[in-house]
């Protein structure tokens, strides 16, 4: 394997092979030829720098007032949740309230009742025809002599 | 694996005695666990200052939603979801307000007003020229992320899988790309090596 194809490649090889650990191609070429080594060196060298830069970082505020900080904080918003559930409670049951209230202010609807079949009572010479409109409160009676007056 | 696995062990009871209300074991979880925090804030932010606002956002969410821990999930794994979205929501917010102060901007300024404030992007740009923001600066967040949990901290890429909620492909796709990203910056950085003459 060629030095330009071995910088290709160390672009993705893992950090042992970077090392020279190992038996992969790479690994092998890095332990025989000082140029290629030399470059992985370097990028583990800044990878390592990477790290250490990481791992010292740390915030400014100490451990004890961020504690405190955070129960506060937790505290407050836990008393928000709390003002904001009672508040939607309090308006739930308003409405609630209201709806029945509601309810009670209106007369009451009638009972479905059932279609009464008219009953009409004629002479012995009359005869009726009984006509029942689409509107149900509404009747034609027709009363008509027998004897085609 | 380890070192994880060791922090699960050691905070166990902490938990365990934090959820009972008692707030020195709470203080002990969070002097435990606020470095990585911390370290996963600066990575996800790719800012120190604003992982440290991400990090206290944390502890304040630790503390609402600790009662709702269950030891069925691996501790570590809750925290790192707990990190990852208040490191969201805060960069939502900042681009947010960020977008308000164009838009503001963009209205009452005169265009020399805006070209200012357009150099002061610049200088805080210019600001972040530590290693760390400079390696944010080169890499996506999830490019980071992985890179960080495999290659620095040495996490298993089935640590990393489960910690991110990705699966091992997609791991390995990340990891890749990020490696040739940071090295092909860190290689530029460094013309004398060069490409190799071949042998």
């Amino acid at each position: 394997m060629t030095c330009p194809e071995i910088h290709d490649q160390l672009l993705e090889a893992a950090p042992s092979e970077l090392r020279g650990e190992g038996e992969s191609a790479v690994a092998q070429h890095l332990r025989s030829c000082p140029r290629c080594r030399q470059l992985a060196e370097r990028i583990v060298a800044e990878e390592s720098r990477l790290h250490g830069a990481l791992a010292t970082l740390e915030p400014r505020q100490s451990v004890d007032d961020a504690v405190r900080a955070a129960v506060a904080q937790a505290r407050r918003r836990r008393r928000r949740r709390w003002v904001v559930a009672s508040g939607l409670a309090a308006a739930a049951v308003a409405v609630f309230a209201l709806w029945q209230s509601g309810r009670s202010a209106l007369p009451p609807s009638p009972p479905p009742t059932a279609m009464a079949q008219p009953f009409v009572q004629t002479s012995a010479d009359q005869n009726v025809i009984v006509y029942q409109t689409a509107n149900p409160d509404i009747i034609v009676v027709w009363l008509y002599q027998r004897n085609g007056s | 694996m380890s070192a994880l696995r060791d922090l699960n062990d050691s905070v166990a009871p902490l938990i365990v005695r934090a959820q009972h209300g008692d707030t020195a074991a709470f203080a002990d979880l969070v002097r435990a666990c606020r470095p990585l925090v911390y370290r996963w804030s600066v990575v996800a932010t790719g800012d120190p200052d604003e992982a440290e606002d991400v990090t206290q956002e944390v502890l304040v969410r630790l503390h609402l939603s600790l009662d709702r821990y269950r030891t069925d999930a691996t501790f570590t794994t809750w925290l790192y979801r707990i990190t990852r979205n208040a490191a969201t929501d805060r960069f939502r917010r900042y681009q947010s307000r960020l977008r308000l102060l164009r838009s503001n901007e963009a209205l009452t300024q005169a265009p020399d007003r805006v070209a200012a404030a357009r150099a002061s992007e610049g200088v805080l740009a210019a600001e972040a020229s530590g290693i760390v923001r400079r390696f944010m600066a080169w890499l996506p967040r999830r490019q980071r992320e992985v890179l960080d949990l495999v290659d620095l901290q040495e996490f298993t890429p089935a640590e990393a899988a489960d910690l991110l909620g990705l699966d091992g492909g997609t791991i390995r796709a990340h990891l890749h790309r990020a490696r040739r990203s940071l090295r092909s910056k860190i290689i530029e950085r460094y013309p004398e090596y060069g490409k190799g003459e071949g042998e």
